[in-house]
């Protein structure tokens, strides 16, 4: 037998020993896995929050365009009340402004059905000759909508579901305990479900109808919604608003943004949080296994120290075994993640991203992956795993061999 | 003049040195093996030759004195080196044989020769080799801890040799052997010998001593070398 | 803020090494203070096992702590979503005092690890480990490095506030504004390129005359190579603001060195960044390398890597070249003018 030639490669040496990695993994496949099950629950649950708020960014970011450059509400008190016709005028005169639009809408709750509506006041005539008349299922007109052209609404989906448990999904009757009598609606259409995650609990219908629902005077409305159509005078233009009428607030679109990027990763945040204590469990128990390395495997590690191994390539082996349990966890939790969120649709996870409506919107999650993310998930699961792994096995790699080998 | 290949001078080695529980497993040993020797290490249990013999074996390292393997000394190297060299030149045949029993016979032999990174054909060739040569084909697959006693033995001394080494250091290797597997081992050493190999067996077992291939018999009682 | 998944990770991950890295550092003092290759007591034994250990970790900690440099990075373009008035990192980072600081640092100490990871690289294949005692002390002066990023890092990330305005790019890398940003992109595109070059051409002279003149390293050698490479590693980033920006974004506003890693601008930040850093990286290495002189098996293994870190230097500065001002000339021949 010839001796070898000098050692091979710095590649092929970590190729052996992944082979062998491998190898010993699979001869010790039950307690590998074990973890290897829970490191993938962990996983799961960290990538399926990162997929839900990506998602729902993304969704949110798309609906941005629609949002209103700037929104002026009054305030009384530190609460909101109507706005008057009359800042119109001084509004509009501001350069810069391209259009001021006043809003009528507000916010119905129906006892009954412990549910929240959306009521949004606009001209149903625009509405079916424009360019959203394409997103509605209009219904038959009904014989008496003619004498009540101002009681009429087009519902979203979830009011529809709800309005037919009741059987008012023709015809609905709205009724304040402090009125006079009851208003019957007529229900002329619906929005499709493509338009879901803004329509789901809206209410639109004719503005003198939604005034009277939400009693607002003649000359008052909810808010106004200012148009700029230069971006970067938005900050300024609203500065203005603000020190001319002290007592309007003003919402700008990218606050908005923000905020709703900001709840969205609080939330995906606070998850990830109380996921720490589980991380930490699953730390400790991972160092408690690994340093308890049973005397076979102390045994093994004592042999192939004898025939010729260096300390250096037994941890190599260990950094491998642990690099490809947490790695392949890594990839199926992933892969399960996004099974359930884009294929499930995240059945019981979806709820605590998306509102506190009692109606919850049926939307279809549109896929977000990010090179970045998956990096993410590598740091926060690879990472201490693997570094954590390293010392127990020193420990057990720098014994005397001859020890070892006496002692187990 | 044979060339030598395995020396020590003035060995020693002391474990807990100056504490109370101190142990001189080995003390001032020095012996020179040539080119081509069976050299026999004979002393009682406790005589220190295990450990002299795993010092040799760059297993252990000495607390003083100099070991020289093939015309390098490696008691001071670092464990890296002393690997190394011990990898490239120096097969070990354990008393216990320390194979790992959840491993196929192949995959065992194929052991040592992982840090070389060589590629796997090359490493399933040099192994079917020595199958063959140990008759052992037919057990290829077998799992270590579902061999006889003498089969294990053949398959400790085919590890030893996979790295092409031409130094084979033996501890007690007859001692779980009933007379005929002995027989065999002793049969094995001799076909070695034969080939140009350098063999030192520690053993303290006098069929081993008189056998007719032993050049020289080294005695050790209490840590030193008496003869 | 804190809760933020991006934040989250970057805390996670950094007090993870910081944690192995303190084990390792305390282990690397005591490697220092009883080291002696000539001893063969049982203390140095277990000292010399040690070393595997220290070793071992310092490899792993050192590489994810230069991934963690990109990773910071992403995290700050992630975050500008976030905070008001933030388009790419440039906002995240400027929006507390804490952002730019710990760029600085992180940047640095990328240069520093990835020295050490050679030097141990090199130090690991002597039989006589000539360079422990160097190195172990040498990660002991580090440590405060790593300290100090971890406090920036915490400092950075409990002062991220989404409700104060941040500066956006635009204003920041404006030459009408106060502060470094401006003054790096008002500075003189002529005046930038010309040091940036001066300096490659500089580095061009020495390598050659070390190929034709021989190489006998000495100190005074290292330190100079060294500047040499700081020289070319900072007026790179001042033509990347001044120069390269305006060709890869077409406007002579917009001079950014953050947005153009992103996904509109067919992350071209990413290799020019890349092949920068790496050239520096191994221009710095080979600098210090000299250091260690041309006697022995040390010498002679440190001429090696020398030339190893040469080569790589060159081509990466090369590339680095090739990919920061392809923009401007595919600019040029199409249009024929400048901006």
């Amino acid at each position: 037998m010839e001796a070898p030639s000098p050692s091979g490669s710095w590649l092929e040496r970590q190729r052996c020993i992944i082979d062998y990695s491998l190898q010993s993994l699979f001869r010790r496949r039950t307690k590998n896995g074990l973890i290897l099950i829970m490191y993938v629950l962990l996983i799961f649950v960290v990538s399926s929050v990162f997929f839900i708020t990506g998602s729902l960014t993304v969704e949110l970011f798309s609906t941005v365009d629609e949002l209103p450059d700037i929104t002026v509400q009054k305030l009384i008190g530190g609460r909101q009340t109507s706005i008057q016709e009359s800042y119109f005028p001084a509004i509009r005169e501001i350069p810069g402004v391209g259009d001021v639009q006043p809003r009528v809408w507000g916010y119905f709750y129906l006892q009954e059905l412990q549910a929240n509506f959306t009521v949004y006041g606009m001209d149903l005539n625009q509405l079916e000759a424009g360019d959203y008349q394409r997103i509605i299922d209009w219904k038959p007109v009904p014989q008496n909508t003619r004498e009540h052209p101002d009681f009429r609404m087009v519902i979203g989906e979830g009011v529809y579901r709800l309005l037919k448990e009741i059987q008012m999904q023709d015809s609905f009757l709205f009724f304040q305990p402090n009125w006079e009598s009851a208003i019957p609606f007529d229900i002329i259409g619906t929005f499709k479900s493509e338009t879901q995650l803004q329509s789901n609990d809206l209410m639109v219908m004719q503005t003198e109808g939604a005034r009277r629902v939400l009693e607002l005077k003649p000359g008052d409305f909810t808010d106004l919604v200012v148009h700029v159509p230069n971006p970067e005078e938005t900050e300024m233009i609203a500065l203005k608003i603000r020190r001319y009428y002290p007592e309007l607030r003003t919402v700008t679109r990218s606050q908005i943004e923000s905020t709703y990027t900001s709840a969205f990763n609080w939330k995906g945040g606070f998850v990830l949080s109380s996921m720490l204590v589980v991380i930490f469990a699953f730390l400790v128990l991972i160092w408690d296994k690994a340093s308890g390395l049973s005397p076979a495997e102390k045994k093994e590690i004592g042999i192939l120290k004898a025939i010729g191994w260096d300390t250096e390539m037994i941890l190599s082996v260990k950094f491998w075994e642990s690099f490809i349990i947490s790695f392949c966890a890594a990839i199926c939790g992933v892969i399960l993640s996004y099974f359930y969120i884009y294929w499930l649709h995240a059945p019981g996870f979806k709820e605590i991203f998306i509102g506190w409506s009692t109606i919850y919107p049926e939307f279809k999650l549109v896929p977000d992956i990010d090179i970045k993310f998956l990096l993410l998930i590598v740091t926060v699961t690879v990472i201490p795993y693997s570094a954590i792994a390293v010392f127990p096995s020193w420990k057990a790699a720098i014994t005397d061999t001859d020890f070892i080998l006496r002692n187990n | 003049m044979e060339e030598t290949i395995l020396k020590t001078v003035k060995v020693t080695k002391i474990y807990n040195q100056g504490k109370h529980n101190e142990v001189v497993p080995v003390r001032d040993a020095s012996l020179a093996v040539g080119r081509g020797m069976a050299v026999v290490l004979k002393g009682p249990s406790g005589s220190g030759k295990t450990t002299l013999l795993s010092m040799i074996g760059c297993q252990i390292k000495p607390t003083y004195g100099e070991i020289v393997v093939k015309g390098k000394p490696v008691s001071k190297l670092p464990e890296k080196f002393a690997n190394l060299h011990k990898r490239q030149h120096i097969g070990f045949v354990f008393q216990q044989f320390h194979l790992v029993p959840d491993l196929s016979v192949l995959d065992n032999i194929m052991l040592p020769l992982l840090p070389w990174g060589m590629s796997p054909l090359e490493r399933r060739r040099r192994a079917e080799e020595l199958l063959t040569e140990f008759e052992l084909t037919p057990r290829r697959q077998f799992k270590v801890r579902d061999l006889s006693g003498g089969e294990q033995q053949r398959v400790a001394i085919s590890r030893s040799l996979i790295n092409g080494c031409t130094v084979l250091l033996a501890d007690e290797p007859t001692a779980h052997l009933d007379a005929q597997l002995t027989a065999d081992f002793l049969g094995y050493m001799n076909d070695l010998k034969q080939k140009g190999y350098t063999i030192l067996i520690a053993s303290h077992d006098p069929v081993v001593c008189e056998n007719a291939m032993v050049d020289r018999i080294i005695e050790m009682k209490n840590g030193e070398i008496v003869s | 803020m804190i809760l933020n998944p991006w934040i989250l990770t970057l805390l996670t991950g950094h007090g993870t090494l910081f944690f192995v890295f303190t084990l390792a550092t305390i282990n690397a003092w005591w490697i220092f203070r009883g080291w002696d290759f000539n001893a063969s007591s049982e203390k140095q034994y277990r000292l010399e096992k040690r070393t595997y250990l220290v070793s071992s970790v310092m490899n792993l900690t050192l590489v994810i702590q230069m991934l963690m440099l990109v990773l910071m990075v992403m995290a700050a373009d992630e975050l500008a979503k976030t905070l008001p008035g933030a388009m790419c990192a440039t906002g995240t980072l400027s929006s507390n005092e804490y952002g730019f600081p710990l760029l600085l640092v992180k940047i640095g100490s990328f240069f520093i690890y990835f020295v050490w990871l050679v030097l141990n690289l090199l130090d690991n294949q002597l039989e006589t480990y000539p360079l422990v005692r160097a190195k172990y002390l040498a990660l002991v002066f580090i440590y405060p490095v790593m300290v100090s990023e971890t406090v920036l890092l915490l400092l950075f990330t409990v002062h991220l506030d989404p409700t104060r305005i941040t500066s956006c790019c635009g204003s920041i890398y404006n030459e009408s504004s106060a502060g470094l940003g401006g003054t790096m992109a008002g500075s003189s595109p002529v005046l930038t390129l010309a040091l940036f070059f001066t300096a490659v051409l500089a580095i061009l002279v020495w390598y050659g005359m070390e190929q034709t003149r021989g190489t006998h390293p000495t100190v005074k050698k290292g330190v100079l190579e060294i500047g040499l490479w700081i020289w070319l590693f900072m007026s790179a980033l001042l033509t990347v603001i001044s120069f390269i920006s305006t060709y890869i974004y077409e406007m002579l506003s917009h001079k950014c060195p953050f947005c153009f890693l992103k996904q509109e601008y067919f992350y071209i930040g990413v290799p020019l960044y890349l092949f920068l850093f790496l050239a520096t990286a191994t221009g710095l290495t080979k600098g210090v390398l000299q250091w260690l002189g041309a006697e022995g098996q040390l010498g002679e293994k440190a001429a090696r890597f020398r030339q190893k870190m040469g080569q790589m230097s060159i081509v990466c500065l090369l590339a680095y070249i090739v990919v920061g001002y392809a923009p401007f000339i595919i600019y040029f021949l199409r249009t024929g003018r400048t901006i």
